[in-house]
């Protein structure tokens, strides 16, 4: 019962070049932990046409506002992130979890296996949650993280970006991003991001500045806007 | 298939550091949710009316390694476990060595999705106790060539204790699915 297809509910496919391969070899880390043997395709059933549903309890007041989680404030750019979940079709993804972390404005990771010596902010912890309104909105305060050397190869430096964490209606559309800042110089030279293949697909991950987002005197707004996987069109619709 | 209108976001790897974001334990059902923060473990359900499967169902437990191409287990990895039948969904961060233990009860299957550093997307596998009773008429398995589905086969330990390893790569490569 569980196990059965149900094409008509089935998620599209996402277009070729839209995710990094798993073998991208200039991001080194790929190495070992990509399969080799091929992929077994998986109509689409029951487990992976629904998934968690998380209630608005679990998420604090305060956990969208990652600069009011101590008495202080942390160091930094203070930002807004501000943007819609929705579907391929434009559709809203209501109600949704998002889950965010991040380097201080240093670039380091409150984080045991960070080890550099760029110091640690007593006041920013770089762990975020919140969900998406009816209509797919969402928001975040928090600083502009650091970029940061990594070992990856000689001179490299991750751009810097924000990790985000997605559910979306059913656990297929489940979706693990970071988001990039405008014109950001290490942006075609960082081996993670260039893992995109299509370069259409490339410039979805960057936010844009927003003035209508900024708040005076406070902080500079961003606007990102996530698209996640849609349903196949039904014989009923077009 | 019809027009998409707007373009899909890719998939960015969640990196070294996904334990900071991604808590443990996140658990989630209609009615059942908490958050804990240990690694390598799953939290405790609340158990605030859960589902009747979560209730009656049989307790297992479900162990092992997520592993790389060289046997080296991922510290910093995360399995997610999600399990329609029971509406159970269990977030399961790797320990150092790369190990895993989820708490949960006996379906048809659970599938799971593979999260780390060195890993750009996700991965997605299931699980199946090898006890489940018609196994060989499962559509899923029947997809996978016959010498590679023992991979996707949790082997009893103990009375309703699973052993399970992931194999990102190397000869004993799990099956992941394209979903």
């Amino acid at each position: 019962m569980t196990t059965e297809s149900s094409p008509e509910r089935a998620l599209r496919r996402p277009a070729p070049g839209t995710h990094p391969p798993p073998d991208s070899p200039a991001y080194r880390s790929t190495e070992l932990r990509h399969p080799k043997r091929p992929l077994i395709v998986l109509p689409h059933t029951t487990s992976e046409l629904t998934g968690p549903v998380f209630g608005r309890e679990e998420i604090g007041a305060l956990d969208h506002d990652l600069t009011r989680q101590f008495a202080g404030r942390p160091l930094g750019q203070q930002i807004i992130v501000e943007g819609h979940v929705v579907d391929e079709d434009g559709r809203p993804v209501r109600d949704t979890l998002i889950e965010v972390w991040q380097a201080n404005a240093a670039g380091r990771y409150r984080h045991a296996s960070d080890a550099r010596e760029a110091p640690l902010d007593p006041n920013f912890a770089g762990a975020g949650r919140t969900k998406t309104d009816s209509e797919g909105r969402y928001r975040f305060v928090t600083i502009r993280p650091g970029a940061y050397p990594w070992k990856n190869h000689h001179n490299a430096w991750r751009p810097a970006h924000i990790h985000l964490s997605l559910f979306g209606e059913c656990l297929a559309t489940r979706l693990v991003t970071q988001m990039y800042f405008p014109d950001d110089p290490l942006l075609p030279i960082d081996p993670i991001y260039m893992s995109i293949p299509d370069e259409r697909a490339r410039a979805r991950p960057i936010a844009r500045f927003d003035l209508g987002i900024t708040v005076p005197d406070e902080a500079l707004g961003y606007r990102f806007d996530l698209v996640l996987r849609g349903r196949m069109a039904t014989p009923w619709e077009r | 298939m019809g027009e998409v209108t707007r373009g899909l976001t890719p998939f960015q790897t969640a990196g070294p550091f996904l334990h900071l974001g991604l808590r443990a334990g996140l658990v989630a059902s209609p009615t059942v949710a908490n958050f804990a923060t240990s690694a390598g473990q799953a939290a405790q359900f609340l158990e605030i009316d859960p589902t009747p499967l979560w209730k009656t169902g049989e307790r297992v437990v479900v162990e092992g390694r997520l592993f790389d191409g060289a046997g080296v287990g991922l510290p910093d990895g995360a399995l997610e476990c999600w399990q329609a039948e029971a509406s159970a969904f269990v977030r399961i961060l790797t320990a150092g060595d790369g190990s895993f233990r989820l708490e949960t009860v006996r379906t048809s299957h659970i599938a799971v999705v593979v999260l780390g550093r060195g890993i750009l997307t996700c991965y997605w596998t299931r699980i199946y106790l090898e006890d489940t009773p018609h196994l060989e008429d499962d559509p899923v398995l029947a997809l996978v060539p016959a010498e590679r589905r023992q991979t996707l086969v949790a082997r009893k330990a103990a009375a309703g204790v699973y052993h399970f390893d992931v194999w990102l790569q190397g000869p004993h490569e799990t099956v992941f699915f394209d979903v």
